[in-house]
């Protein structure tokens, strides 16, 4: 893991991220419906609630006298999380169902959005990382 | 894996999850299901409106119970459960705990009717009226899906956080 330079780690998730955009653009213009582009915007910010709430873990160690409302906040942003998520994957398929896209075009657009969440899921933690490691621990 | 933190006499192949996984992991499983939900309504509400051949469309009916249900489980979250137990430290219910109670059965009572009124929708705009084929009958099933899910998802977050009551009430002691 950490024999891949930090420089190669960025290139490679943003390539992945292109594709995963690729994918959407794709799947919008070939089929000539732009609706598909929602997908994509919900893919990308689905996972900010939980980096966003984070931060309310009391410095980022792990302290088992958490009060009660930082608990409050980070379970407001997994629930907020996990309803973009599966959100951005119901939509594609309520589209296929009420005809708005073709079965190509569904598929296509998951596969990007799955691309595009995990892109930003790994390069989270990819800087979790990096914060661990200046702290020392 | 030492003999003592062992809870049965054999081995399990896994291990069982510590509270704070089972807490997040039924928060993310809440999430999940309310978007569930909330995705059947919308599609009933869509395919009623482009593809739908027959007679029956979803109408602002079939929306009451979804509603019902989604106010059932922001009342029955917002409530704060420590006050619903105090009754060992104050000798008596307490008027807040009172309160509590009654601010939950609401909650309760319109998770219920919610899921009470999706199956009168069911039955009294769908299959009392013969419209038993599947693509019609569909509309009328998403919103008993619908309000399952919801139920489902209010219990999954209820379930985690007791589950993180627990683990902090024995970790102060």
């Amino acid at each position: 893991m950490s024999t891949i330079s930090p420089l190669s780690k960025i290139i490679g998730l943003s390539s992945v991220l292109a594709v995963g955009f690729l994918f959407i653009v794709l799947a919008g213009a070939i089929f000539g419906n732009w609706i598909v582009l929602f997908v994509g915007l919900i893919f990308a910010v689905g996972y900010l609630p939980v980096v966003a709430t984070q931060g309310f873990s009391s410095n980022g160690f792990y302290d088992d006298l958490m009060n009660e409302s930082s608990n409050q906040v980070q379970d407001l942003g997994r629930f907020v999380s996990s309803f973009l998520t599966v959100s951005g994957l119901a939509l594609p398929i309520v589209l296929l169902h009420c005809h708005y896209l073709t079965y190509t075009a569904m598929v296509m657009t998951e596969v990007g959005g799955a691309l595009i969440y995990a892109t930003v899921v790994v390069f989270t933690s990819f800087f979790d990382q990096s914060d661990d490691v200046n702290l020392g621990i | 894996m030492d003999s003592q933190d062992r809870l049965f006499r054999f081995r399990l192949p896994f291990h069982l999850p510590s509270s704070t996984i089972v807490r997040s992991g039924g928060v993310y499983i809440s999430g999940a299901l309310f978007a569930i939900a909330f995705w059947f309504l919308i599609d009933a509400a869509i395919y009623s409106k482009t593809v739908n051949a027959s007679v029956v469309h979803v109408t602002f009916i079939d929306w009451i119970p979804g509603i019902c249900s989604a106010l059932g489980m922001l009342i029955v979250t917002s409530i704060d459960k420590s006050r619903l137990f105090d009754d060992a430290l104050g000798g008596g219910a307490s008027s807040t705990t009172y309160q509590a109670r009654v601010i939950l059965f609401l909650g309760f009572s319109l998770l219920a009717g919610g899921l009470a009124g999706s199956f009168v929708v069911l039955i009294m705009k769908f299959i009392s009226k013969g419209y038993n084929e599947y693509p019609t009958l569909g509309m009328g099933v998403a919103n008993v899906i619908t309000n399952v899910s919801i139920m489902l998802s209010c219990i999954s977050l209820w379930v985690s956080q007791s589950v993180e009551d627990e683990y902090s009430y024995s970790l102060a002691l």
